[in-house]
């Protein structure tokens, strides 16, 4: 074959060819990254972006009648029949579900100017035409009422808020010291206090009941009618009426949400601030630990051990290290770290607290330091490349100064090498942020109650569980396996770890322009 | 014509110790296994210029660079014999290399500023030596870009990066950096064999100034600039020190064949 192709063409065709060949392949690489590029883009983005209800009219192919429904709709497939996918609401799933519609037993379609897609606060999502507001007498829906109603409502609820921070805590604080002094079940004091809680407690309830008097009555597109608690409700939106720029501002609104607050609904509505906070404190804790780690040890390596094999084989486990699989890194990190490690911790420092760990348990801290272990190797070997580029002639001018090995190193090596260290924190942190596997063994969980950097003392909690935007991800997958609920917001984390990434690496790119500016060599 | 100075010359075969800079008494010198420097005794005298010359790879560099215990850095360089300075010698093990090397200032071939300031490359040294004062910064780094005759091209942009000086400026800034140490010696590696013939000359007048307060120490191939700047002049061979007197005899009637057919261009 070879032969043969030898003997039929010239040396300038198979030049050529072989520049197409590796064109082609070069070109087929561009297309599949645009593509991922793209579909994240794409479906990332259409979780902010509001679309519009229209209400459409149809064949149900499971029973066979005609269904009326107010949808968001999407297309689903254009061969080799067009096939809508429709997100509706109606009496018996008032929150949404999903369905397929063949195009030919579609039977009439158009924009719902007058209903409103209705997003309550723990992230579910309702299309209907708002009737009457009831506050408590029933007027017909305005919007000037709407929003008088929900002022009302949030200071009841504001009322009820404040009893439960300022009494009721202040109670149960009390009550739980008394249970740890001994204090006798009849005591006059407890008495006193289960009184006040009582006391407390029915006027919570009293607000309660005429919160619950505050109700938003909506009709599905069949005239079917639900009510909902004005309490529930956390945004109301005519989404069909909206002009071009205010779609854009609800699309703000929705980007503003998902980076600002937590998620909803199992991670399947809601943000994702704990997961995008989690996962720029866990990196740039890698970095911290990394870094200096790294510097000394590839310094070490090139500047001051012996030109010999032994320093060789170093040399080729670290750049192998870099190659051994993430998930073994979490093992690791599992046995090592948090067992062995914060084992030990717990029962030297910790020890009133036991048998429940503090740092015997997966956490950021031993996520961090596994990451930390993980991106050794890159940051070794581009700092050990950055070191090699030094030329010979500027140490000889350093040491011919005067300097020692150190001074040399301190002053004109690193400095001049910075920017091959900046390269390897750069890799470092990009592989760090797209980790997952290894994460979820050593600290990074579904969801967490709370960010591992609060208002407590010492405000930085190394020793907590957090959300990761991969560990979210990971889980939106699972998730949109069985039901399609969490895919959309899946795709938009996934833009977001992507912008996340980007922006690290654009900074780090940044300051590494910088430094090879400063210390350029010539 | 530079020659502004026109000494009695000395015999360097009889020079006293008072006279002398760097005395080496039986250097051999070695990377790994190769001999590069065979028996070499010389005294170099005082505030004088001494001239190396000799052809490519005959261990001129080694020579001067064993004056400031540089050949110290390669892996592999093993010595014998003794280079004595001020009557110590310097190859002891108690020698204390970073001080040595501030007393004994070097210059290399192709300029090689530090990537920092013009200030920054001049105060190098002087901050490894712990001077901290801004006053006494100042006035060192101005003193020592006027003897390096650098001041009046670099007084306004002193904390600009030394990239952007030319060749020559940089070559003259590294002179600056070595004399801000006030060194005692000046080892100087074919400090022109990268400049134009009349920076060049710049830098050889240079030279002829600095000589009333260090003896200088050159090597270089360019026998003219042998014959014109330099008091005395050795001619090595293959690592070994074949003929050391004056300019003026060793270029006008050298004592080896060897001398002569090197200096009349006769070796391949
Ligand atoms: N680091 C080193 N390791 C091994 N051999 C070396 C090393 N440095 C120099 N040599 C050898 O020592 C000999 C003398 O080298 P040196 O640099 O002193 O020559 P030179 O006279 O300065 O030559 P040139 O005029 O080309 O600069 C050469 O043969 C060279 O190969
Ligand atoms: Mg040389």
């Amino acid at each position: 074959m070879v032969e043969f192709l030898r003997n039929m063409t010239t040396a300038a065709q198979r030049q050529s060819y072989a520049i197409s060949l590796s064109a082609f392949l070069c070109s087929m690489l561009l297309l599949v990254m645009i593509s991922i590029l793209m579909l994240i883009v794409v479906r990332g983005a259409a979780y902010f972006w509001p679309e519009p209800i229209e209400q459409l009219v149809y064949t149900s192919a499971e029973s066979g009648e005609q269904k009326q429904v107010y949808a968001q709709t999407s297309l689903h497939q254009t061969a080799p029949h067009k096939v809508w996918q429709l997100q509706y609401s109606d009496a018996r799933f008032p929150f949404g579900n999903k369905a397929l519609v063949n195009a030919d037993v579609l039977k009439s379609r158009r924009n719902a100017a007058d209903a409103a897609s209705v997003r309550l606060h723990d992230g579910r999502q309702l299309f209907a035409r708002p009737l009457t507001v009831t506050m408590p007498q029933s007027h017909p829906f305005s919007a000037e009422r709407f929003a008088k109603a929900q002022q009302h409502e949030l200071a009841l609820s504001q009322q009820i808020e404040q009893i439960r921070v300022q009494e009721l805590a202040a109670i149960h604080i009390k009550l739980a010291e008394y249970d740890r002094r001994n204090v006798e079940k009849e005591a006059p004091a407890r008495e006193k206090l289960r009184a006040q809680f009582a006391h407390w407690h029915k006027k919570i309830l009293a607000l309660e009941e005429e919160r619950n008097a505050y109700t938003l009555q909506v009709a599905f597109a069949n005239q079917q009618r639900y009510t909902l608690p004005l309490a529930d409700i956390a945004s109301l939106e005519f989404v069909s009426r909206l002009s071009w720029m205010e779609k854009w501002g609800v699309a703000f609104d929705n980007i503003a949400v998902f980076l600002t607050e937590s998620p909803k609904q199992a991670n399947t509505a809601g943000g994702v601030f704990p997961a995008l906070f989690g996962t720029v404190l866990m990196v740039f804790l890698m970095t911290i630990i990394v870094t200096p780690f790294g510097v000394l040890a590839a310094v070490y390596l090139s500047e001051y051990a012996p030109d010999n094999g032994f320093t060789a084989a170093i040399r080729i486990s670290v750049s192998n290290m870099a190659g051994v699989p993430s998930i073994v890194y979490g093992v690791f990190g599992l046995g090592f770290f948090v067992y062995t490690l914060g084992g030990n911790l717990d029962a030297l420092f910790f020890t009133e607290q036991l048998p429940a760990p503090t740092f015997g348990t997966p956490g950021v801290f031993w996520a961090a330091l596994t990451m930390a272990i993980l991106t050794l190797p890159v940051v070794i070997v581009a700092t050990e490349e950055g070191l090699q580029r030094v030329p010979d002639g500027l140490k000889a001018g350093s040491y011919a100064l005067g300097a020692t090995k150190a001074e040399t190193i301190m002053r004109t090596i690193l400095p001049i090498a910075s920017p091959g260290i900046m390269t390897g924190v750069i890799l470092a942190i990009a592989r760090a942020a797209g980790e997952v596997a290894p994460l979820m063994l050593v600290g990074a969980v579904k969801f967490a109650p709370n960010l591992p950097v609060d208002g407590e003392f010492p405000y930085l909690h190394l020793e907590r569980q957090f959300m990761h935007l991969g560990v979210l991800i990971y889980d939106g997958a699972f998730h949109s396996q069985t039901d399609a609920k969490g895919a959309p917001m899946m795709f938009a984390a996934c833009l977001l770890l992507l912008a996340v990434v980007f922006v690290l690496n654009i900074v780090a790119v940044i300051l590494r322009t910088r430094l090879r500016k400063r210390y350029l060599v010539g | 014509m530079l020659k502004l100075f026109e000494h009695d010359k000395l015999n360097v075969h009889e020079l006293s110790d008072a006279q002398t800079a760097i005395d080496v008494r039986d250097l051999n010198l070695w990377f790994d296994t190769k001999h590069v420097l065979h028996d070499i005794s010389m005294r170099i005298p005082k505030h004088c210029i001494t001239s190396l010359i000799g052809q490519s790879g005959c261990g001129k560099s080694t020579l001067i660079s064993s004056f400031n215990r540089l050949n110290d850095l390669h892996q592999g360089c093993r010595y014998t014999g003794e280079v004595n300075i001020d009557g110590h010698d310097i190859n002891s093990k108690k020698q204390n290399v970073s001080q040595l090397r501030t007393r004994v200032g070097m210059v290399f071939q192709r300029p090689n500023p530090f990537p920092l300031s013009i200030y920054e490359n001049v105060c190098y040294g002087l901050r490894l030596q712990g001077v901290r004062t801004r006053r006494a910064l100042d006035d060192a780094v101005e003193q020592a870009l006027k003897d390096a005759a650098l001041w009046d091209e670099v007084k306004d942009r002193l904390f600009e990066s030394a990239h952007i000086l030319s060749g020559g400026q940089q070559q003259r800034l590294v002179f600056a950096r070595a004399l801000a140490l006030k060194p005692e010696i000046l080892l100087l590696d074919e400090p022109t064999s990268a400049l134009d013939p009349l920076t060049t000359l710049f830098i050889e007048e240079l030279m002829a100034q600095l000589k009333s307060r260090c003896t200088i120490v050159i090597v270089t191939h360019n026998m003219q600039q042998a014959a014109r700047v330099s008091d005395y002049t050795a001619f090595l061979h293959q690592g070994q020190l074949i003929e050391y007197s004056d300019s003026d005899t060793l270029f006008t009637m050298p004592d080896k064949k060897q001398t002569e057919d090197y200096i009349t261009g006769r070796y391949g």
